[in-house]
């Protein structure tokens, strides 16, 4: 029996309500129009296909139906073995004469690039990403109109055929890097991807580490910034995230604000982040570590008004910093996932547990909510560390209480040189302080003018690592 | 069971997370019930060492007990504990508490009366072999029993909010005497040529006008209808007091307690000190009784020498004074520049005169008691070792003292 | 650069490092006792032999290339005399460790907490020096790299607090040296000494370029002032009671800060030798590793690593009598070995780079 596209369709597609065939009979012989109209945008399959046929005067073939009658600017040839998944690929399928082409007349819902919550800017662009991947490299591209930007595509997930395109300048970034990273999503065997998350997971090294080992970007003059210094950006339909590789540390000491604004102010910002992330890191568990072991390294005036505000609580000093700790961890997730109409009563009922009837109960004591909600609010100094400083906030505070300070220590120079050990995509992790690359150091930790970056990151092997041209103050 | 050995294998990979585990089994379980040090110790920020019969040491530790209570009675307690040894003492201690006890915030030592009689060094060493006590601690001497200082220290806190710490620590930044009187400048002293070692001292006494009262009502000695009040009925009559003098220990042992003005007397050669006033006696010329300066800076270039077999310890004291006080009978002097220019150079030379008798009166002091309290002895010991020792062969640092020649001149900038 | 070589700064910063650590602790008070004031030209010249030892190692690489130093030993002298001069490193670098475990186990119950026992110690101490040298000595470089600079600042802020109260001619007032209590303290001391024997330990994985010797050089005499300075102020500040003390970082810091004001500011000499330590016992175990494994032909880290700990732990925790006594015989009889083998084993692969030479030459 011969083969039908419209047959073979309805066998496979017929159960959804969605999916529709529209028959066009002419001179030439029938046309079949198959797609799904929850995906496909109807006036368009009317104005530049149906209406071309219906209109057309004479016979036609397949050909000449490809080429001169339908009016669509993508268009593509489909065979009996893909044309289902073209269906499902928001494609609509015309069958003619035993053969069949797909034309992307995708209507999808779809949101208008806005700034990210996360990422706000003073000065400087206030687009972000969406979860359309058109847009995403439209919003790219419009910033890179250069033919060196190369966007390479792969489709992965055997039932969501999520598609994820790899972007990079073939004039900087290390095509083993790209290589690598090609090879890594190619490899991927997966049902679905869902979020760029997914191809996050396959793309490290070492998956059960707790430190960050990708980058992850929602806004696209960030990301443009980092392909120009010879990282490649991958992006994940459905997902308006977009990673960043190779990365490192400092990264996330950088937003996109620093590159708009005075550089002093900027170094002096960094510096904030850099003690924010200590106080959030280390600061409960010195405290605990005072309490309990190292008592003398505080004046004894301190010593005694701590300990008067702490004199009859029934919990001991490691108690109460894991009940605050948790208490305040409810909160932050309950906070998340209320309802906005819902969060300001929350607020009001946390705080006043927390700061006002928990003090005035004799449950906790002042200090002690005093240095837990400062460390909280200082992983914010860092949001994109935010989940590794908590885990490791805990573990300082188990330190700090079991070994004091020397405890504390040990557990940094270990943390430090486990970092160290970190090596991915052939760039150190605490690249340009270990190793220290010096020219390099102009934007880690403090960022010199924009006249002083003469060079793309040393640390990232650049292809053409010269960026700037002019007179030199090096 | 697969999945536990899976889970296993995966652990050992990375072996610190079984040292984590380790900690979080045996150490956490003691940490979760283990309270703040402030309430399972008892932190001293005082200590008073003295000696009752049988040679048996006393401590007095003010330690501090955390409190809710608005009244700061309750903050500082006096504890006490004998022992054959300051370790024995201390061990005592720990068990007359009931808590261990932490010496990481002691501010100040005090050595009694009793104790100065006998080996200060074998006695303190017990509290200053390991790293518990500070080196920069202030070492004190007192001229009656520690216990009592104390108490009236904390009456003082209690009722006025003045501590004993600050008035004792202020001695070591107030530039009376501004010798070093610190457990490590007294065993510098102890072991030096001379073995001498100074410290400052307390007391508690009768007199009103020596000492600050630990009653809130009198501030000087007179309550609030401006009577004197010698008795006071809430302390017995004791008052701090802390007027510069300072103790002279040989060997460990007190010989004698330096009078304020023997004190200011050494501090003019001492290179780091800087005496704070200078009261000089006009005698009634120009019918001036007494002007009172007060010293902005000094410095002093000290050169020890062999001459012909004499040695000769010279100074060269340079002084940059300003008048505070003018006591006269003669209402007209009223105008410093009338003073100045008139008066300089007769001032001059009274106060470097007045400067050259108190040393003067200083050496007479060591030759007599056979202490060499200006460290004439160390110095010639460190700078001209050689001839020094060849000198000394069949000397005594006494005898040394007899022989010696001071010169000391005296240069003074009026401003 | 290689996967695990180190480059010419981390050189520089490791070399610092292991001049430093143990010249913290009981050193100044020791050279005190023998030789007055005039440990300060022991010092002086202590930091002299290290600088010229490291000039020895830039030479021997320029030689060997990279060529490690069994290698090069075992061609020249043979596999048996090899392993027996390994096993002497073994055994030195075994009793370094425990010498700076004792020293800071010491410091840290001190000053740190009184309370701290010897598992507390061990607990947190061991682990962390074993994850260092198990990461390999690239990693360990990059560590000391991070944390460079904020030892240098918390050497200079240690130096600069203990500035105010020190009277700064009393240097000139102090106990005199002399040329014998030089020698003496030389001799008898030189077990603080030897440290940087280290560097020819793991030779082939340095890389060491022409152009970057300054690198490898300037760290080194940056710490050496600075180290001259500490001890320069400690002598200044304690002078006759400078033998009483067992750790002179911690005692310049704490004498500095007056009483009255009640803030401590030791903890920056908590900070720079608790890294310090940690780094060097990481390099001093790494060494033993390396040792130990080239004397049984092991591959494998974990069991050479594994018996290095149960060493340690029986050493330290179970037999602490025989181990007190074992850090004092190793003072005094390892004391000569460490100055002997920092120059004997230079001195015999230049006899080896020679005795090539000439055979090339010939050739």
């Amino acid at each position: 029996m011969a083969f039908s596209f419209t047959q073979s369709a309805k066998k496979e597609l017929g159960i959804n309500k969605d999916f529709l065939i529209r028959n066009l009979e002419t001179d030439s012989g029938n046309v079949s129009i198959l797609f799904l109209n929850s995906m496909t945008d109807k006036d368009e399959i009317a104005k530049q296909i149906i209406m071309p046929i219906l209109s057309y005067n004479g016979n036609f073939d397949f050909e000449t139906l490809k080429n001169k009658i339908i009016l669509s600017a993508e268009i593509e040839d489909a065979n009996k073995s893909d044309f289902v998944s073209k269906i499902l690929e928001n494609k609509v399928v015309v069958a003619f004469d035993k053969k069949a082409m797909a034309i992307d007349l995708e209507s999808i819902p779809t949101r208008t690039p806005t700034e990210p919550p996360t990422s706000p800017n003073i000065h400087g662009p206030r687009e972000g990403f969406v979860e359309n991947i058109k847009s995403n490299i439209c919003l790219i591209r419009k910033r890179l109109p250069t033919k060196n930007l190369i966007v390479k595509s792969m489709t992965v997930g055997r039932e969501t055929k999520t598609k994820v395109q790899v972007a990079y300048l073939q004039n900087i970034a290390d095509k083993n890097i790209v290589k690598e990273i090609i090879d890594k999503i190619t490899a991927l065997d997966i049902d679905g991807i869902v979020d760029s998350y997914y191809i996050a997971e396959c793309l490290k090294y070492k998956p059960h580490s707790l430190f960050e080992q990708i980058g992850f970007q929602e806004k696209p003059d960030v990301v443009v910034a980092k392909m120009l210094e010879g990282r490649i950006a991958i992006i994940v339909d459905g997902s308006p995230i977009v990673l960043t590789l190779p990365y490192m540390v400092f990264e996330d000491f950088q937003s996109s604000n620093d590159y708009y604004t005075n550089y002093i102010y900027v170094n002096f910002i960094r510096i904030i982040r850099t003690v924010g992330l200590l106080i959030a890191t280390v600061i409960p568990g010195v405290y605990l570590s005072i309490r309990l072991h190292s008592y003398k390294v505080l004046p004894i005036n301190y010593i005694i008004t701590i300990a008067n505000s702490t004199k009859n609580l029934p919990f001991t000093p490691l108690l109460e910093i894991a009940f605050i700790l948790l208490l305040f961890q409810v909160l932050y997730e309950v906070s998340l996932r209320l309802p906005q109409y819902l969060g300001l009563a929350t607020s009001i009922v946390g705080a006043l547990v927390l700061g006002d009837t928990g003090v005035k109960a004799g449950l906790i004591s002042p200090p002690g909510v005093i240095i837990v909600a400062l460390s909280i609010m200082a992983i914010y100094t860092v949001p994109s560390q935010a989940s590794t400083l908590t885990i490791l906030r805990a573990v300082f505070v188990v330190l700090g209480a079991t070994l004091g300070i020397f405890g504390i220590m040990c557990g940094v120079i270990y943390i430090i040189n486990y970092v160290n050990t970190l090596n991915y995509y052939n760039t150190p992790y605490l690249a340009p302080y270990a190793p220290r690359i010096a020219s390099d150091l102009k934007d880690a930790m403090f960022k010199k003018p924009l006249k002083n970056m003469k060079s793309r990151p040393k640390a990232l092997n650049p292809k053409n690592p010269i960026r700037q041209r002019g007179n030199s103050d090096e | 069971m697969q999945d536990v050995k899976d889970y296993i294998k995966r652990l050992f990979k990375v072996p610190m997370l079984i040292v984590f585990f380790i900690i979080c089994i045996v150490l956490l379980p003691s940490a979760i019930n283990l309270r703040s040090i402030a309430f399972r110790a008892g932190i001293v920020v005082a200590l008073g060492i003295d000696m009752v019969q049988d040679n048996k040491y006393i401590l007095d530790a003010v330690i501090t007990i955390p409190s809710l209570s608005e009244d700061l009675n309750e903050n500082n307690k006096i504890i006490t504990s004998t022992g054959t040894t300051i370790s024995d003492a201390l061990g005592n201690m720990n068990l007359v508490f009931g808590r261990a006890i932490r010496l990481g915030h002691v501010r100040f030592i005090v050595i009694g009366q009793a104790l100065s009689n006998s080996n200060v060094a074998v006695a303190i060493d017990g509290v200053i072999r390991t790293n518990k006590i500070r080196d920069s601690v202030q070492l004190l001497m007192c001229e009656s029993s520690v216990h009592e200082l104390f108490n009236a220290g904390i009456e003082l806190k209690n009722k006025t909010g003045i501590r004993l710490s600050d008035i004792v620590c202020h001695l070591e930044d107030y530039s009376t005497t501004s010798f070093d009187s610190n457990v490590d400048s007294f065993y510098k002293g102890y072991f030096s040529k001379t073995k001498i070692s100074k410290l400052n001292s307390l007391s508690l006494v009768e007199d009103y006008t020596q000492g600050i009262s630990t009653s809130p009502q009198e501030a000087c000695g007179q309550n609030a209808n401006g009577n004197k009040q010698s008795n006071n009925q809430q302390t017995g009559g004791k008052y701090i007091s802390n007027v510069g003098k300072m103790a002279i220990y040989k060997d460990g042992q007190l010989q004698d307690i330096l009078s304020e003005e023997l004190v200011t007397a050494m501090s003019w050669i001492n290179g780091a000190s800087l005496p704070k006033k200078l009261v000089v006696d006009f005698m009634g010329f120009l019918n001036i009784s007494k002007i009172c300066y007060e010293v902005l800076s000094k410095s002093v270039v000290t050169e020890a020498f062999f001459l012909k077999g004499v040695p000769i310890y010279c100074c060269k004291i340079n002084l940059t004074i300003d008048i505070n006080e003018i006591i006269s009978e003669n209402p007209d002097i009223v105008s410093k520049s009338d003073y100045n220019n008139v008066i300089e150079e007769e001032n001059k030379t009274l106060i470097g005169r007045q400067i050259r008798k108190q040393i003067g009166q200083a050496l007479d002091y060591s030759k007599k008691t056979k202490l060499d309290i200006m460290d004439i002895n160390n110095y010639f010991y460190l700078n001209v070792l050689d001839e020094y020792n060849r000198y000394m062969e069949h000397k005594s640092c006494e005898e040394f003292l007899e022989d010696i020649q001071l010169n000391v001149d005296v240069n003074i900038k009026i401003i | 650069m290689n996967n695990q070589t180190i480059s010419c700064h981390q050189v520089g910063i490791i070399a610092s490092i292991l001049l430093l650590t143990l010249k913290f602790t009981n050193l100044p008070a020791l050279l005190y006792n023998i030789n007055g004031i005039g440990g300060i030209i022991t010092i002086l010249i202590i930091f002299l032999f290290n600088f010229i030892f490291i000039g020895i190692i830039i030479w021997l690489k320029s030689k060997y290339k990279s060529e490690s130093l069994y290698n090069i030993l075992s061609k020249n002298i043979g596999v048996f005399f090899t392993k027996i001069l390994y096993i002497i490193f073994f055994l030195f670098f075994i009793s370094k460790i425990l010498s700076l475990l004792s020293d800071s186990f010491g410091f840290i119950r001190d000053v740190a907490d009184e309370e701290f026992t010897a598992f507390n110690f061990l607990i947190c101490f061991v682990p962390v020096c074993l994850a260092l040298a198990k990461s390999g000595i690239r990693n360990i470089g990059r560590t000391a790299e991070f944390f460079f600079p904020y030892i240098m600042v918390g050497l200079a802020i240690s130096i600069l607090l203990s500035f105010v109260p020190v009277d700064i001619w009393g240097v000139g007032t102090q106990i005199k040296g002399s040329m014998g209590g030089l020698f003496k303290s030389l001799a008898e001391l030189s077990f603080w000494n030897g440290d940087l024997f280290a560097l020819l330990i793991f030779i082939d994985k340095i890389e060491i370029k022409r152009s970057e010797i300054k690198r490898i050089i300037t760290p080194f005499i940056i710490i050496g002032f600075l180290l001259v300075c500490t001890y320069c102020v400690y002598y200044s500040l304690y002078q006759q009671t400078s033998i009483f003390h067992t750790n002179m970082l911690y005692d310049i810091v704490q004498y500095a800060i007056g009483t009255s004001s009640g803030w401590h500011m030791d903890i920056f000499a908590i900070i720079v030798f608790s890294i310090c330590i940690l780094i060097q016992g990481g390099i001093f175990v790494l060494c033993a590793n390396e040792c130990l494994k080239k004397i049984f032909n092991f591959e494998n880290d974990n069991i050479t690593l594994t018996a290095i700990v149960l060493l340690l732990i029986f050493d330290d925790y179970l037999f602490l009598d025989d181990y007190f006594e074992f850090v004092t015989y190793a003072k005094i009889y390892l004391s000569w070995f460490a100055t002997i083998i920092i120059i004997l084993v230079p001195i015999l692969l230049a006899f080896i780079s020679l005795k090539r030479s000439i055979k090339d030459a010939r050739c």
